[in-house]
């Protein structure tokens, strides 16, 4: 039996210019990417074009995913929620109020349903993150939900909940570091890769 | 700048929201210059930020239309063919013999105006200079307060500060870049400001000098939007014109994925 070559194998062929490589991570990562560019912008051919410029941008420049910094799937998610904040921001589209509305309900905390041409670390990983996120309170995620889909900083996360700026930050801080703490308890962190 | 300087306890606590992108613009640059002086933070933030990573997990999995795959693979062969100077513009040069009457003509034109045109045209290019710098200042300080991103410009390793300015963009084109902290340079010399594109080519967006307090304020137009950018470089250049292409050391840079929301 073939072993599938790593992430690391596969960048190491984008520096190469590669094709294959390229198709071969696309397969890996491509659902997981679309399904959260169009979970933060609700918008189909949105969704497809940060997909393409994320792939692409890969490929025209391998070198700045940096392995020290992670694994590969992590940090290919954040150039995507950076890329769909950066166009809801651009767009405004997010920028009209009920935030509040959103609270507790943008992180999916049921089974993910992994696709048949899912890289095993974003099922698997996606569970424990949504387990973890599940066991913190309501008020920890809506703040961290409100920042990672809605873009909102905490400033404006105090004007939308009515809340005073530093119960906000305490919130923010808390949920963070308790979710790190229970990822690492349940070793997520050496799953990833 | 006037900024307050984080102590590590600070830095620490507000590592998570810098995380999830959700610290204003002063907190934001004010945990930078702390990050590029803790590896104690910086190691707490790759952890961080590969945390984020993995909340992008949590939602409802989706596959792309299959024809997004052959769209992405068409692509990146396209750019594989091109090459890195394939997206260029070809600049493409007047033949000779046009070229020699366009300088004739100009020549004619030049003898028959005489002395007085050139001297009621210098008077009307200070006027016209005088409502440009006008013009200038009203956009600045439109763009400065209105702007809705900014990025932190941070020195290479040799300056004393690692943070030297921002730059302050403004949906569209334009953007001000605000420099604090860059050396006076020599007689002759000028900073050139380089937009980088995806593909690594760089387009000069301008130059300038800065004064004997190491500030300046600079207008930029970036060709297209700042959407195809990827970051931003200055070198030291020769004046007062700069170069077509970076010939002098990099002094400082920003990369316009560490964008951060939010004005002044």
């Amino acid at each position: 039996m073939t072993r599938e070559p790593s992430d690391q194998e596969l960048m190491a062929g984008l520096q190469q210019r590669d094709h294959q490589a390229l198709a071969l991570l696309y397969d890996r990562y491509a659902r997981s990417v679309y399904s959260l560019a169009l979970h933060i912008l609700r918008d189909q051919a949105a969704a497809e074009d940060v997909t393409q410029e994320v792939f692409l941008q890969l490929w025209r420049q391998p070198e700045r995913y940096a392995h020290e910094r992670g694994p590969l799937g992590p940090w290919l998610l954040r150039v995507t929620r950076n890329r769909a904040i950066d166009l809801l921001r651009r767009s405004g589209r997010e920028r009209r109020p009920p935030y509040a509305d959103a609270r507790g309900v943008d992180f999916h905390l049921a089974d993910p349903s992994p696709g048949p041409d899912e890289h095993a670390w974003s099922s698997t990983v996606a569970t424990r993150v949504q387990a973890a996120l599940g066991e913190l309170s309501d008020t920890q995620r809506q703040v961290i939900e409100l920042a990672y889909f809605r873009g909102l900083t905490q400033r404006e996360m105090a004007d939308v909940l009515g809340l005073p700026l530093g119960t906000v930050k305490t919130r923010v801080r808390t949920a963070l570091r308790r979710l790190a703490e229970i990822l690492t308890r349940d070793g997520v962190w050496t799953d990833v890769g | 700048m006037d900024r307050r300087r984080l102590t590590h306890a600070l830095a620490s606590d507000e590592l998570p929201a810098y995380a999830l992108g959700a610290l204003d613009a002063d907190e934001s640059a004010a945990l930078v210059e702390h990050l590029a002086e803790c590896p104690f933070c910086q190691a707490d933030q790759h952890r961080l930020d590969e945390l984020v990573g993995l909340l992008g997990t949590a939602v409802p999995q989706t596959s792309p239309p299959p024809s997004l795959r052959e769209q992405v693979l068409a692509q990146a062969a396209i750019e594989a063919n091109a090459g890195p100077t394939g997206e260029r513009p070809t600049l493409r040069l007047l033949p000779g013999w046009a070229r020699a009457a366009l300088a004739a003509a100009a020549a004619l034109v030049l003898i028959l105006t005489g002395a007085v045109a050139v001297l009621l045209y210098n008077q009307w290019q200070i006027r016209q200079e005088l409502d440009t710098l006008r013009a200038e200042q009203r956009e600045i300080a439109s763009i400065l307060a209105q702007s809705a991103w900014w990025a932190p410009v941070t020195a290479e390793a040799s300056q004393s500060q690692p943070v030297v300015g921002r730059l302050y963009l403004e949906e569209g084109q334009a953007g001000v870049l605000v420099i604090d902290g860059l050396s006076p340079l020599g007689p002759g010399q000028v900073y050139q400001i380089w937009l980088i594109r995806a593909d690594n080519t760089r387009v000069s967006a301008g130059v300038f000098t800065v004064d004997a307090s190491r500030r300046a304020t600079v207008l930029l137009h970036a060709p297209g939007t700042w959407s195809a950018y990827q970051g931003m470089g200055i070198t030291v250049e020769p004046g007062p014109a700069g170069s077509p292409g970076p010939t002098g050391p990099r002094v400082a840079g920003c990369s316009l994925a560490d964008w951060q929301p939010g004005g002044l």
